[in-house]
């Protein structure tokens, strides 16, 4: 009693030993993968834009699709003869004349009622639309070589996309953008030179409903070389279910990893502002 | 204190204070406001395929596709002589740089696969170049002769994918064939795809055909026809040939147009010197009446929904666009510009309605929204008129004429939203009162 034998003490040792091997394992895995709940305010989930198709991506789940056969239709006859068939006022309205609507067209076929037209009918049921096949998913791989920059157009910015011909209406008029958060060390002309620069690269699609609302977050990782090294659409959920969107988010992110907007802009010197930057598109002041 | 628990203490410290400064950091942002209107440069080249009997397919379908999408305006396909990558390398692995080098932004790449009994198997791909991803990829199988509407089928996917926009191009276009004499016009109910192939004439000429329109499910045809000297709105059965009046009227009925749902046709009913406009239930075959006025109510077109019709009015002195309830209540002008408003049309999409508007002695088409607000004219020519809308509410065809001394020449044209990018629909002769199918096969 109160002695430990040697046996005890072996295996004190043993589980004091097995203790802190797993807590030390518990801190490098803390070490390696971070306390994910201290970052709340950084995206974690990885980049949707980046994931780049394995070249050998097959298409999945394709199905054989028949289409009924094209309607036939026999060629309509020749016109054996033409009528004397005047051309009713089409300016600007379907509306008859307020005179003697009626008689007016009619009284100058001639009077022999023409023969119905000969069989022109298409025989077969129209052709259902051969069914959509699902899309095959790309498979990410790693980050592709940098770019060297290409000479850029110059390309004037203008007011409006829409053409108004209303000889009393004044073009609309761009809204005047303004930045939101930027850092005060970064200098209005840094800021208008990558600007400048993305706008040559950002190619709109204009028509679209409600164009003037898709604006797009993009999250730009950038090597100091200044060099793209990875983008993310912010607003991913709106991405997977608004095809208005994801079309939109796609050409911003075709902005992005235009060549003649490698690299980017940006001051050299300054690469911890700019190293995580958020990039909106907003093309609001282009409708 | 245990050596381990302070081990542990120190490490969670350390893990910590590494952790917290991204917390800290604000993160910049810049807004682009501004960009370019281009047409995306896209590359399509022939379709990679081993079998002889199928070149000519690998040929034709990419010239059906650039031709589609170029059309559209938002295309611009690259010219195939600088294409760097041949297509059957293609089809095994694409070479991204080759096609940055050309400066492509979209590449479509597809084989041909022989599936037996005469069947192609078309596999095609969108790949995103700089962003080196495939952005859709899809496989049909043409039988007989359809490998041209699939290329259309293709044409759509990619436009669909490209702008999160429906595509448009499997559509048809319904039109009058004009031919002959200006005072001697011979007008023919016609039919043919988008881009001018599969052209029919559905009449014979012996009777004056105007304004026809599409049903929903795009197999039957209403229009206003002089058959038996008597202007009369009829039906025509695509699968049949079958022509047949629409109702008994006592008066001239005109301006037909099919509701939403296909179940009724509302038009205009010319009587004792008075129009207002009428809806024809198809299946009962019973009129009811919509507006009660003295003026001239007309071009009625229904709201997508089915619940309001926009239409054309005398009522308050001048030609003006109206809107109201389907059961003819809550009337309310919306077109308030200077100038005479008329043919206006419900966009599918519902957030426009066109119309045609003369002013100052020139015709013009144009777009305003349902409650009148945002009126926009995109084309005027000498004489502009009768606008139809695309399936996907993007742009508009109508037709032009064109006055050269004694000559007078009618052509069918289409234009986008923006008003920038207007073409021809090319027609045998001339054409004129063109009305846009929706989608096939809908």
């Amino acid at each position: 009693m109160g002695q430990n034998s040697p046996n005890d003490y072996k295996t004190s040792q043993g589980k004091t030993f097995v203790f802190s091997l797993v807590l030390h394992v518990i801190i490098i895995m803390l070490g390696v993968f971070g306390l994910p709940h201290l970052k709340k305010d950084v995206y974690v989930q990885p980049p949707i834009s980046v994931e780049i198709a394995m070249v050998d991506a097959k298409v999945e789940d394709i199905v054989k699709v028949k289409e009924k056969p094209k309607e036939d239709v026999k060629k309509a006859p020749p016109v054996e003869k033409e009528k004397p068939v005047e051309t009713p006022k089409q300016a600007l309205t379907q509306t008859p004349p307020k005179e003697q609507p009626v008689e007016q067209e009619p009284q100058k076929e001639k009077a022999a009622p023409p023969p119905p037209p000969k069989e022109t009918s298409l025989k077969k049921p129209p052709p259902k639309k051969p069914k959509r096949i699902e899309e095959p998913k790309p498979t990410p791989v790693k980050e592709v070589e940098k770019e060297e920059p290409k000479k850029e157009k110059n390309i004037d910015a203008f007011a409006s996309v829409l053409k108004n011909l209303a000889p009393d209406e004044e073009a609309s008029k761009p809204k005047t953008s303004q930045d939101g958060q930027v850092s005060q060390t970064i200098t209005a002309d840094e800021l208008s030179a990558v600007r400048q620069q993305l706008t040559r690269c950002w190619n709109l699609l204009p028509g679209a409903q409600d164009a003037d609302q898709l604006a797009v977050e993009l999250r730009i990782q950038v090597f100091q070389d200044r060099v793209v090294k990875s983008v993310e659409v912010v607003d991913k959920d709106r991405y997977a279910r608004d095809p208005f969107f994801r079309a939109a988010a796609d050409n911003a992110v075709r902005a992005v990893r235009n060549p003649a907007c490698s690299p980017l802009n940006l001051p050299l010197n300054k690469y911890d502002l700019w190293k995580d930057i958020i990039f909106n598109f907003d093309p609001q002041g282009m409708f | 204190m245990p050596s381990y628990i302070l081990s542990l203490v120190v490490s969670l410290i350390v893990i910590v204070a590494f952790n917290t400064p991204h917390v800290a950091q604000a993160q910049m942002r810049l807004d682009i406001t501004k960009g370019t209107v281009e047409p995306v440069a896209i590359a399509i080249p022939d379709f990679a395929t081993t079998s002889p009997s199928q070149r000519q397919m690998a040929y034709d379908i990419p010239q059906i596709i650039s031709n589609d999408l170029e059309t559209s305006g938002l295309f611009r396909k690259i010219n195939p002589d600088s294409y760097i990558q041949d297509p059957q390398s293609i089809a095994e692995n694409v070479r991204f740089g080759d096609w940055r080098a050309i400066n492509a932004k979209a590449l479509v790449s597809a084989k041909l696969i022989d599936a037996g009994n005469g069947d192609t198997r078309i596999e095609y791909r969108l790949w995103d170049v700089f962003a080196q991803r495939q952005l859709n990829g899809m496989a049909y199988v043409a039988n007989g002769d359809n490998w041209r509407r699939i290329a259309h089928l293709i044409s759509d996917d990619i436009y669909e994918r490209m702008t999160g926009e429906q595509g448009y191009f499997d559509s048809r276009i319904v039109y009058i064939a004009e031919s002959g004499q200006r005072q001697n016009r011979t007008k023919r109910l016609a039919i043919m795809d988008l881009d001018g192939a599969n052209h029919k004439y559905l009449t014979s000429g012996n009777e004056l055909v105007l304004t026809p329109r599409f049903s929903p499910n795009e197999q039957m045809i209403t229009y206003l026809s002089y058959k038996n000297g008597k202007p009369r709105v009829y039906l025509y059965d695509l699968q049949t040939g079958r022509q047949t009046i629409l109702g008994d009227f006592p008066g001239m009925t005109f301006a037909p147009r099919f509701s939403p749902d296909g179940k009724s046709v509302v038009m205009s009913l010319a009587k004792d010197g008075n129009t207002d406009i009428y809806e024809l239930n198809l299946a009962t075959r019973r009129a009811r009446q919509v507006t009660f006025n003295s003026g001239i109510d007309t071009s009625p077109s229904y709201s997508p929904n089915g619940n309001r019709l926009v239409f054309e009015s005398d009522r308050g002195g001048s030609q003006q666009l109206y809107v109201m309830d389907t059961n003819g209540n809550s009337a309310k002008r919306i077109s308030f510009g200077k100038g005479r408003y008329a043919n206006p049309v419900w966009s599918p999409r519902g957030d426009l309605i066109a119309f045609t508007k003369m002013l100052s002695g020139k015709f013009y088409i144009g777009v305003m929204k349902p409650d009148g607000s945002g009126e926009r004219l995109i084309t005027t020519a000498y004489h502009v008129e009768g606008p139809t809308w695309a399936p996907n509410g993007r742009y508009l065809s109508y037709f032009k004429e064109v006055s050269r001394g004694s000559t007078r020449s009618a052509k069918v044209y289409a234009i986008d939203l923006t008003g920038y990018n207007e073409w021809e629909l090319k027609t045998p002769n001339d054409g004129s009162d063109p009305a846009w199918s929706p989608l096939h096969g809908q």
